[in-house]
């Protein structure tokens, strides 16, 4: 196999394992499914190019999820926040084989946590988001946060706590 | 609600994915970039507007300082150079480039003169000092009849005395057989004739009978000769 043949299987699988999370990560962010793939897309661009160059990528979901993060900033710099687009998210369940009730009760419960989600603030929302939906280890939602990962499970602790008292609310 | 509940409402946004297409797509695209290594350039520093005064300040100090070194250089060191090249560039402002060309046979003798003082052997630069000073007596000859007639006998005279003063001291032939350079000879031998004809009355037996030795010498076009010969009636004036 041919040096290029290793960088595209190697990037394939990166690719393959990442491409739902990174998305989700952004389109929960923007709440535009353009903006989102747009963004997503330029992330892995990203990823592709420091293996294309032989540049040494020690952790590739940290650095995925740092360049989300850093793209989002560059984003959110040139346009104000606009929010989610909660009739899109439904749309996004793409398991076809879910009957409708079953895709409708998802949308519903979506709807709600997003909504809920929506007032939290920007840290305590990005730790939940990272550590329950995408299921990082507290190490990497920690160096996401630049906290310690004792700093992070109180984050996590107090958003969680937040959310709820949101939702009982 | 229970944390459990809420965990499970949070798990619920994964199942939000992107588009398979949309995916496969996106993956094939970005697969079939090139990228090129960008190597590194010395230049890309001086992009930055905080490096530049700085960069140009050195520029001049590096540029500036082997030319002030080099003024007092000889032919044959290794900023000499430098200093002809300052040269190059004085004599590209000058007004009168005749005038300037046969300064700078002054120039280039005067630097002769200065390794002959020398009392350490300096063969090389001996000869390296012949080979400028014979460049730049080629090029003034070429334009010597451009020079204003005010200056010229002055010029001339006091290069061909230089020369003979040079040539006696090193025993080196400066202007030996090269006709170029005789267009010299042949000018600084003919305003020589004209003055002593002006007072040829004064002139002893044996001065007349060199002066009309000098005058065939100069119809055979035998200018080196004939000056060494006005050279012999001059003391006695």
């Amino acid at each position: 196999m041919q040096p290029h043949e290793y960088k595209e299987q190697f990037f394939s699988q990166i690719y393959d394992d990442h491409i739902d999370r990174v998305y989700r990560f952004v389109y929960f962010k923007v709440g535009t499914e353009d903006i989102a793939k747009d963004i997503t897309s330029e992330v892995f661009t990203k990823l592709w190019k420091q293996i294309y160059l032989d540049i040494e990528i020690k952790n590739p979901s940290g650095f995925l999820f740092k360049t989300a993060r850093n793209l989002l900033v560059d984003h959110y710099r040139n346009k104000d926040k606009s929010p989610v687009n909660l009739d899109n998210m439904a749309y996004m369940v793409k398991d076809h084989n879910q009957d409708i009730e079953k895709k409708a009760m998802i949308a519903d419960d979506m709807r709600t946590i997003e909504n809920a989600m929506a007032q939290l603030n920007d840290e305590y929302r990005q730790a939940v988001f990272m550590y329950y939906v995408e299921g990082e280890p507290i190490t990497e939602v920690a160096k996401s946060l630049g906290k310690s990962p004792n700093n992070t499970r109180v984050i996590i602790h107090r958003g969680m706590k937040h959310l709820k008292k949101i939702l009982e609310a | 609600m229970e944390e459990f509940t809420l965990i499970k409402k949070l798990e619920s946004l994964k199942a939000s994915k992107p588009d398979a297409n949309w995916a496969d797509l996106t993956k094939s695209r970005i697969l079939s970039q090139n990228f090129e290594k960008q190597t590194f350039s010395f230049f890309d520093y001086l992009k930055q507007p905080k490096l530049v005064p700085a960069f140009a300040s050195f520029l001049v100090v590096f540029a500036v300082t082997p030319f002030i070194f080099a003024q007092n250089s000889l032919p044959g060191e290794k900023l000499y150079t430098f200093k002809k090249i300052g040269e190059t560039v004085k004599y590209a402002f000058q007004s009168d480039k005749s005038v300037a060309q046969l300064e700078q046979v002054q120039v280039k003798l005067g630097e002769l003169d200065r390794i002959t003082e020398q009392s350490e052997n300096q063969g090389y630069k001996l000869a390296a000092g012949i080979k400028e000073t014979k460049q730049a007596l080629n090029k003034a000859t070429k334009d010597l009849a451009k020079v204003p007639e005010s200056q010229k006998a002055e010029l001339v005279g006091q290069i061909v005395n230089q020369i003979t003063a040079i040539e006696k001291k090193t025993n080196a032939a400066i202007m030996d057989t090269d006709k170029e350079y005789q267009a010299l000879y042949k000018f600084f031998v003919e305003n020589e004739i004209k003055e002593i004809e002006l007072r040829q009355e004064s002139l002893s037996e044996e001065q007349l009978e060199i002066f009309n030795k000098v005058k065939e010498l100069f119809l055979e076009e035998k200018y080196s000769e004939a000056l060494e010969m006005i050279y012999e009636i001059q003391p006695n004036n």
